[in-house]
């Protein structure tokens, strides 16, 4: 057994999950494929860099001020974009290309502000890592995966208990019947943009202490991280973090057998697969109802 | 009078639903609003509970009083603030929460948890079935169970008003008289009701007064025994 590969995509599991999840949650009360999800991935990435390393706050701190900007850039998206066209009755098709069109935009401010060269939060050597059976873990990579795996449960926690998780999920089920019982509809879609983007700003800032950044990153990520809600179930957030993990594993342990070049193809494999054989995922969530 | 509604014009676009449209309701009373598919009388409904807009509705002129204030355009999340509550049409429970959940999702807006337990003692003595039931995912029940959850959780609030939107569709006959009795029942506890009957022979039987609508107007008014007695409605709308 390719412990080694394993471990790998259980680390890009973990971050798959946090992206599906905050994908899940916000197309829970909105119904529409946010894509600039993406971007806001990046702008945690991009946040945190220039936190850490640019004005040298203590990492921590850094972590937490990009994810409650990107929390923040969450709600401007919903207020400045998706708001105006909700009240017009916008479709469906109409969310998908303003959202595209806020990820290019975004992409694009990211780009001329930073550049286009790949940028690095790393700023000593790397250091050695464990072993576990056959397989490595450094230090950075055990803290992504306590870190997401802590998102995940506070998350899942959050959703079933709390009265504005609750409130999400009425708002999911039934937007009219939730507001009859006098849940306000358009905050609690702003609660959502905002826990949804903090963690995809999370992801993001995770991901960029492993690898190195660039403006255009968050355009894969978005595609996992929908990929991985849609294998979950769309919509579902324990099938979104399941969808994340699984699309990992599947992804890394494919390249025991493939060339390496082939990982990103893997995904897109399955996802053909599961939308021919079990459209409603692993969960069986029914999409008859819901156009994309 | 609790409610009132005077002279309300509704346009959808540039169709005309409702055409100076008066009616009201006291306190205490059970009133129904029949009529034909399209005479308006759901459009009257959701011109008073605020839904009119997500349908693309308009008031273009008149006015809706509750209890000498104007509710005018006010949305729905911040009208059971004032103490009317609204059984939408088709139900709409949260399918994929349980009944309990449902019934909390009820009383939303209320800090104070103590009376909601309160309220859910009142609402689980009324509808035993959804005691029985209160784990089981509200998805699963069945139609008329459904219609019960979405009545307990109007009621949660202990509303002023209760606004019920075609309660009997979909129902089986033994479950319509069912809900109409616990209708009865919750008015004798003083709910004052107003609501909106598809079927309008068993809507008279029960309610104290009736609204007959025709083409976005009111043309008759009167208790609801006179309504099921009188040739005109027996003709036009019970089908004798």
């Amino acid at each position: 057994m390719p412990y080694q590969l394993l471990l790998n995509g259980i680390i890009a599991g973990s971050i798959y999950a946090l992206i599906a999840l905050g994908f899940a949650i916000i197309y829970r009360t909105v119904k529409f494929l946010h894509l600039a999800h993406g971007i806001v991935y990046t702008t945690g990435a991009y946040l945190a860099y220039t936190f850490f390393i640019l004005l040298h706050i203590h990492p921590i701190i850094s972590f937490f001020l990009s994810i409650i900007l990107c929390a923040l850039l969450g709600i401007a998206i919903d207020k400045s974009v998706y708001y105006p066209l909700r009240v017009k009755k916008a479709s469906n098709l109409i969310f998908l290309l303003a959202s595209f069109g806020v990820f290019i935009f975004l992409q694009n401010l990211i780009q001329l502000v930073y550049g286009a060269q790949i940028l690095t939060l790393r700023t000593g050597p790397v250091k050695e890592g464990y072993h576990i059976f056959s397989a490595v873990i450094t230090p950075i990579q055990i803290w992504i995966l306590v870190v997401s795996c802590w998102l995940l449960v506070i998350l899942w926690g959050f959703v079933k208990y709390t009265r504005l998780g609750k409130a999400m999920r009425a708002v999911s089920d039934d937007q009219v019947a939730a507001s009859v019982v006098g849940i306000n509809p358009d905050k609690t879609i702003l609660s959502s943009f905002a826990i949804g983007s903090a963690l995809a700003g999370a992801a993001g800032i995770l991901i960029s202490l492993e690898t190195n950044i660039e403006p255009t990153m968050g355009f894969s990520a978005v595609l996992k991280g929908v990929i991985a809600s849609i294998i979950g179930g769309i919509g579902s957030i324990p099938g979104a973090m399941l969808g994340g993990f699984f699309l990992g594993i599947a992804e890394n342990l494919g390249i025991w057998k493939i060339q390496a070049g082939w990982k990103d193809c893997i995904s897109f494999i399955i996802l053909i697969i599961f939308l021919l054989l079990r459209p409603g995922g692993i969960f069986g969530v029914k999409t008859e109802k819901e156009q994309i | 009078m609790l409610l009132e509604v005077n002279e309300l014009t509704v346009c959808y676009g540039t169709v005309q639903a409702l055409n100076s449209v008066s009616l009201g309701v006291s306190e205490g009373e059970i009133v129904a609003l029949i009529g034909p598919n399209g005479a308006g009388k759901s459009t009257a409904l959701k011109a008073i509970c605020g839904l009119l807009k997500s349908s693309g509705g308009e008031i273009i002129s008149g006015d809706v009083l509750f209890s000498g204030q104007s509710i005018k355009n006010i949305p729905p999340h911040d009208l059971v603030k004032k103490g009317i509550s609204l059984v939408p049409e088709g139900r709409r429970v949260f399918s994929s929460m349980t009944v309990m959940e449902n019934l909390e999702m009820g009383g939303y807006i209320r800090k104070n948890k103590k009376s909601n337990l309160e309220s859910l003692d009142r609402i689980f003595e009324l509808f035993h079935i959804l005691k029985e039931r209160r784990k089981q995912k509200a998805g699963t029940l069945s139609s008329g169970e459904q219609q019960m959850l979405s009545i307990g959780r109007a009621l949660m609030l202990q509303p002023r008003l209760l606004l019920l939107d075609e309660p009997s569709l979909g129902l089986s006959p033994n479950y319509m008289e069912i809900v109409f009795d616990k209708l009865q029942e919750i008015n004798r506890s003083g709910t004052t009701i107003l609501l909106v009957e598809q079927n309008a022979r068993m809507a008279l039987e029960h309610a104290g007064r009736g609204y007959v609508f025709k083409i976005g107007e009111i043309f008759l008014e009167d208790t609801g025994k006179n309504l099921l007695e009188s040739e005109q409605i027996r003709k036009s709308f019970l089908g004798e």
